[in-house]
């Protein structure tokens, strides 16, 4: 049989191109290989909340190893007590990555000791690549990276920018006072330390990326209809809110708005509430330790009527599927979870999301660089607080670049002991609803929240 | 005006009674020993978490817990007058370092097995919500807290002036070396006063603790209270101790009140008492013995 010319060589052609390919692909180097994954937890076990939060990342990595790992490999963590103390930090950071070859830090701790771990991070960074990461506030951590990426590319604030702790949750609490609830005046006491700048004379930062401008809370309150009758800054460690809630009162206050996160201030100022005239006041806590079911027991029931956010409930609102299983696992240990807590937990997830899909990609995993740029990619599909399509660290919208975007807002009240009811959530405020509409919102939470009860209905007088 | 001033009148009996209830117990160890007694905010923590302790690690009933929660409270008492009072007594620096260290072990021991999210929290609330005088409503238990504070005040004046014992510890604050040659039971009557002593601060501890925070850090902030209204009555005089309570209330309540500033209320009385301290250096009221 003849065989036409043409045929032949089309023939000849593709046994080249077939025999060419097979040479180039069986020529290749492997794909890189993922050759081991060390998290290095610094925090300080003794002070409970730290100890929360430490506990709630081993809880992610233990659920990620049981699962068979990142990519095969079981993830290594050691834990270091940073002691609070800035000098303990930062020798404690120094051992994990040369010495142990920390790939990854969680540091629990104070703002300082991020500031000071970013330094010495920066000279570590070329002979240990490695990757830095905090929840807390200090703007100044991700203003850092966004004015000098190259320099603090491996930090990431896994928590929200101050624009949106000190706007638009507090916006959407404030919202839901004067919508859901009706008041009318309130009063605003913020404790006065570094976190709450912003929230009591406004901000204004500069970064490559545009101006980051924020309203002090006062004016936020106006903007959405609230007079502020009254406004105060307390010290850290306050014991006396006595002349603060009477004061409150002699204004007229409808509504106490309360900012602080110092433990003993949230608990003491609650026991105050409950005791003084101001105790038929609505009175709503911003941080603290009424982001814990257990805040009924530390106040002895002086809670009764509290608004607060608390997210230490087995049935909190399903963000993601993992959101419930880690408080009933917290728990299970004898932990409670504060929404730092979450985000510890979360982060590790998003760390093994990132290498993962360095992997998918075909590069090598072990590079820190690329698992950088991933984590400003990829979202967090399993965050526990977070939306997947919001967890993301590579927005550069209000200076939100290696942060995360706020989470969304519920608010509950202390309604009695073991009953802590969701009351709200606050989609439809104005400064919220930019980035998460309604039809968003009521996808994740699948109860309507109930208006909140007076304080003086509560106690039946 | 009339509303502030009424208020200011209020909280100057609520808060001085309250830092005199608080200043009792410092003042008597400091007129009777004459020590400096820096292991003081003990007498705050051992109440309160032993208290917990009984009641709720033993499964005592908790009026029971209370009564046991002293006697753990005098015991240590007794322990530290016994290994650290009496040993150093000539020793000022050490004692002092030594009651230091005593305190910060127990503070530590107590952070340790009852940190703050162990939630402690004693239920002795016994006036919720407020009371009405007037035309104010004051916190009940605060109330509660003025008049027990005073009540106890009143009962070691009495001890004080009418009991034998009282009597040799007013000689014993007037000059330790005749006490001494007149063949004074020291020992036992330190040990008394330590007892003695000890008892104020636990009550207060009890009766506060609903309405303030209860956390292992509590002793020493309440210790600062104790310290500013007896130093400014003249360490070791009762008498002083009363008056200064009621003239740092008084300060207190004027600033937050009457002006509304209580962030500036704490630095004023401070920069008061110094001033105080300047132009009498030994207290308001300058006494040889403890009445």
């Amino acid at each position: 049989m003849a065989v036409s010319r043409t045929a032949l060589i089309a023939v000849v052609v593709v046994v080249i191109v077939v025999a060419g390919l097979a040479a180039y692909f069986l020529t290749l180097p492997p794909a890189p290989k993922l050759r081991s994954v060390k998290i290095a937890l610094l925090y300080d076990p003794t002070v409970p909340v730290l100890k929360g939060e430490g506990e709630a990342a081993k809880v992610a990595i233990e659920e990620i190893n049981a699962a068979g790992g990142i990519l095969g490999v079981k993830v290594e963590y050691r834990e270091w007590n940073t002691m609070k103390k800035v000098d303990v930090a930062l020798a404690a950071y120094r051992e994990a990555v040369v010495d142990w070859g920390a790939q990854y830090v969680l540091l629990e701790g104070v703002s300082e000791e991020m500031l000071a771990l970013m330094e010495e991070g920066a000279k570590l960074y070329p002979r240990y690549p490695h990757i830095l990461m905090y929840v807390g506030m200090a703007s100044e951590v991700t203003i850092k990276v966004m004015n000098e990426y190259d320099k603090y590319k491996f930090a990431f604030r896994m928590f929200d920018v101050d624009y949106d702790a000190n706007v638009l949750r507090p916006a959407s609490i404030f919202w839901e006072a004067k919508n859901t609830i009706g008041v009318k005046k309130i009063a605003i006491l913020i404790e006065d330390a570094a976190w709450t700048l912003g929230a009591r004379q406004g901000l204004r930062v500069e970064t490559k990326y545009g101006v980051i401008e924020q309203k002090p809370l006062r004016e936020i309150a106006k903007e959405i209809g609230l007079e502020v009758v009254y406004e105060a800054h307390f010290p850290v460690g306050c014991r006396d809110f006595l002349p603060y809630l009477e004061a409150a009162y002699a204004k007229g206050a409808e509504y106490i708005f309360v900012m602080s996160s110092w433990y003993t201030d949230c608990i003491t100022l609650t026991k105050q509430w409950a005791t003084s005239i101001a105790r038929d006041i609505y009175l709503t806590l911003y941080g603290g330790p009424n982001h814990w079911t257990i805040f009924w027991d530390l106040t002895g029931g002086a809670a009764l009527g509290v608004l607060s956010g608390v997210f230490d409930i087995e049935d909190y609102p399903p963000v993601s599927p993992y959101t419930q299983s880690f408080v009933k696992k917290m728990h299970e240990k004898k932990l409670r979870v504060d929404m730092s807590a979450h985000y510890y937990y979360s982060a590790v997830y998003h760390i093994k999301e990132a290498i993962e899909y360095v992997a998918k990609q075909g590069k090598d995993p072990n590079n820190i660089d690329e698992v950088i740029k991933a984590l400003e990619t990829v979202p967090c599909s399993v965050h526990t607080l977070l939306p997947k399509e919001k967890a993301i660290l590579g927005s550069k919208e209000r200076g939100r670049f290696h942060s995360y975007p706020a989470a969304l807002p519920p608010l509950f009240q202390f309604q009695g002991k073991d009953k802590i009811v969701f009351v709200g959530y606050g989609i439809a405020n104005p400064y919220f609803k930019e980035f998460y509409p309604e039809d968003f919102i009521k996808e994740y939470f699948g109860t309507t929240p109930i208006p909140p009860k007076k304080p003086a209905e509560l106690r039946g007088s | 005006m009339h509303a502030e001033l009424m208020l200011t009148l209020i909280y100057t009996f609520l808060f001085g009674s309250l830092y005199l209830g608080i200043a009792l117990g410092f003042s008597i160890i400091t007129g009777v020993l004459r020590i400096f007694y820096i292991a003081y905010p003990l007498l705050f923590l051992i109440p309160a978490y032993g208290t917990w302790m009984f009641w709720r690690d033993f499964g005592m009933p908790f009026e029971l817990s209370i009564a046991l929660s002293f006697v753990l409270m005098f015991a240590a008492s007794v322990v530290i007058y016994k290994f650290v009072a009496n040993k150093f007594l000539e020793a000022e620096d050490y004692m002092l370092s030594a009651f230091l260290l005593a305190f910060l072990i127990v503070e530590e021991a107590i952070n340790l097995v009852y940190s703050e999210a162990a939630g402690v929290y004693l239920p002795t609330l016994i006036i919720p919500g407020t009371i009405d005088i007037g035309p104010l409503k004051i916190p009940g238990q605060y109330l509660l807290v003025s008049l027990v504070s005073l009540a106890m005040v009143a009962l070691y004046v009495l001890f004080f002036v009418k009991t034998k014992t009282g009597l040799v510890m007013r000689a014993i604050s007037q000059s330790y070396l005749v006490s001494k040659i007149m063949g004074i039971n020291f020992d036992l009557m330190f040990v008394i006063a330590m007892i003695v002593a000890s008892i104020p601060p636990g009550i207060v501890m009890l009766l506060i603790a609903p309405v303030w925070s209860l956390n292992p850090r509590v002793g020493w902030a309440l210790f600062t209270y104790g310290i500013m209204v007896a130093v400014l009555g003249g360490l070791g005089n009762l008498r002083g101790t009363i008056i200064a309570a009621y003239v740092i209330g008084f300060i207190y309540s004027v600033v937050a009140f009457a002006f509304y500033q209580p962030r500036l209320s704490g630095l004023i009385c401070l920069i008061i008492v110094v001033i105080m301290l300047a132009l009498r250096p030994r207290g308001l009221a300058r006494a040889e013995t403890v009445w």
